[in-house]
């Protein structure tokens, strides 16, 4: 690993340690500022009572915070790939929940023989508790469960959102009734403080981002058919310069006549990186939003938001070569990567490692034969995995001995993999067997829900 | 490898703001 590169990565974890400590501080602050301000009145209450309202702010604190996460926010997200930021947020999301349902099971434990013989009398703090808990039980039932419950991705997005504000609307309200910690003014400042926040943060994702699209729309220029079922929509920005981005990131498109539409996904850009302002998404057909890109009409207005993702060489100029590793449709960064590349002339080898079905299903194969033309360093590996009988190719799937054979040794290569999540975890799981350095691999997965 | 740091992040993030809830509660009622 290079000196230059070995900085890069230090500065990227130290960063990653500075975001975490603010979440951490910002998560524990409200308990920081109970404990600073004193309020005397409720001295003398038990430890588990102490430990259950903590939790209960604390879960509500890092459940505000998640929207600050899922925002877009490019300072977040460009350092780590989105995938990173969705993991983190999934994970911290059910620690979150996890103490926000200790808070009333710690309480209903202790207190509960006075309980049984005490109707609860303060009942709308009680409910509005509820209420929060319950959304969030639903929240994390739909995400887990979403594809065997029947949930459409469109459908999911929605509630998630919906079930999401409800639950940290609710709590907010909740803690604000109940009032013990809140009734000294630096308390109810800082939750006025956490509830802006959040109302902010929705009005920026829902009317601000929507708002500055609004100006910069693009409009479909070409729907054109590929091999393996798919589409590339072809793009041009509308009366404005449109936007720069890196091959290997992925934007998110509305297709839609308002910006406002909840109903946007997110595609990779397939085109070259240096023939913007024009844009490519190649889509697969899986169901859902995928199987109408085909009906979408030229001329039709599209809003895009990005470019987002860190899967991208450019981020790696000093790599003496890149390894591509694409299952099928995650062929669409790779083919952004060596689009760009050819156009810019590169010199730097290039393996290409595909996998699909049989022939007919090897998306972009023409164009593939014609970039190996004007890449002179590019070789391109397809592995079928049912090929017909006449196939003079490689068979089955993108394993060690592949890519031993294929991989150019003696260099300093970055490799870059993107296609199903069993490929992906067999290549990863393949290249740590070959020894190579996991900084040296890099892999985004989309699959939110 | 990255979403496994990812992973090991958030539940360090998580036991580290447990660590100050129970630290909170000790001091809030003086056990």
């Amino acid at each position: 690993m290079s000196w230059l590169g070995f900085e890069w990565r230090s500065r990227h974890v130290v960063e990653g340690v500075l975001w975490l400590g603010l979440y951490v501080a910002l998560s524990v602050f409200p308990l920081v500022l109970v404990l600073l301000t004193k309020p005397e009145e409720l001295a003398g209450r038990s430890f588990w009572t102490e430990l259950s309202v903590g939790l209960g702010f604390v879960g509500l604190a890092m459940m505000t915070l998640q929207f600050a996460l899922t925002a877009r926010f490019k300072t977040i997200k460009s350092p780590y790939g989105s995938d990173v930021v969705y993991a983190f947020h999934r994970v911290i999301s059910l620690v979150a929940v996890f103490f926000v349902i200790l808070h009333p099971l710690i309480l209903f434990v202790e207190r509960w023989e006075t309980m049984k013989s005490r109707p609860i009398t303060h009942p709308w703090p009680f409910w509005l508790g509820t209420a929060s808990v319950l959304c969030l039980v639903g929240l994390v039932v739909v995400s887990l469960w979403r594809r065997p419950l029947g949930v459409h991705y469109d459908g999911w997005r929605r509630w998630h959102a919906i079930l999401a504000s409800m639950a940290v609307a609710f709590g907010v309200l909740h803690a604000l009734w109940v009032g013990h910690y809140l009734s000294t003014p630096a308390n109810r400042w800082l939750w006025l403080g956490y509830t802006l926040a959040f109302v902010g943060l929705i009005v920026y994702v829902r009317l601000v981002k929507p708002l500055r699209e609004l100006g910069r729309p693009y409009a479909v220029t070409a729907v054109i058919p590929q091999r393996g079922d798919a589409w590339t929509l072809q793009l041009k920005p509308i009366g404005h310069g449109g936007l720069r981005f890196s091959p290997g990131q992925f934007a998110w498109i509305t297709v839609n006549d308002s910006p406002f539409s909840d109903r946007e996904h997110p595609f990779s850009f397939s085109g070259s990186s240096e023939r913007a302002p024009e844009l490519e998404f190649t889509i697969k057909n899986l169901g859902d939003f995928t199987s109408r890109v085909k009906d979408i009409p030229v001329g039709q207005r599209v809003y895009v938001d990005g470019p987002f993702g860190a899967l991208s060489a450019d981020r790696h100029p000093r790599a003496e070569g890149f390894v591509f590793i694409a299952g099928g449709i995650g062929i669409t960064p790779m083919m952004s990567h060596l689009r760009t590349m050819a156009d810019r002339g590169e010199r730097r080898p290039l393996v290409l490692l595909y996998g699909s079905r049989d022939e007919e299903s090897i998306t972009f194969r023409e164009e593939l034969d014609e970039l190996q033309r004007r890449l002179p360093n590019l070789k391109v590996v397809h592995v079928l995995s049912k090929p017909s009988a006449a196939w003079q190719g490689e068979r089955g799937f993108i394993d060690r001995e592949k890519l031993e054979r294929y991989v150019p040794k003696g260099l300093q290569l970055e490799y870059f993999i993107c296609g199903p999540d069993p490929m992906m975890d067999a290549v990863e799981r393949a290249l740590q067997e070959m020894g190579v350095p996991a900084g040296d691999y890099h892999a985004e997965r989309f699959n939110l829900a | 490898m990255r979403r496994h740091l990812a992973t090991l992040a958030a539940l360090a993030v998580g036991l580290a703001v447990l660590g100050v809830c129970v630290a909170f509660a000790f001091l809030r009622s003086g056990s």
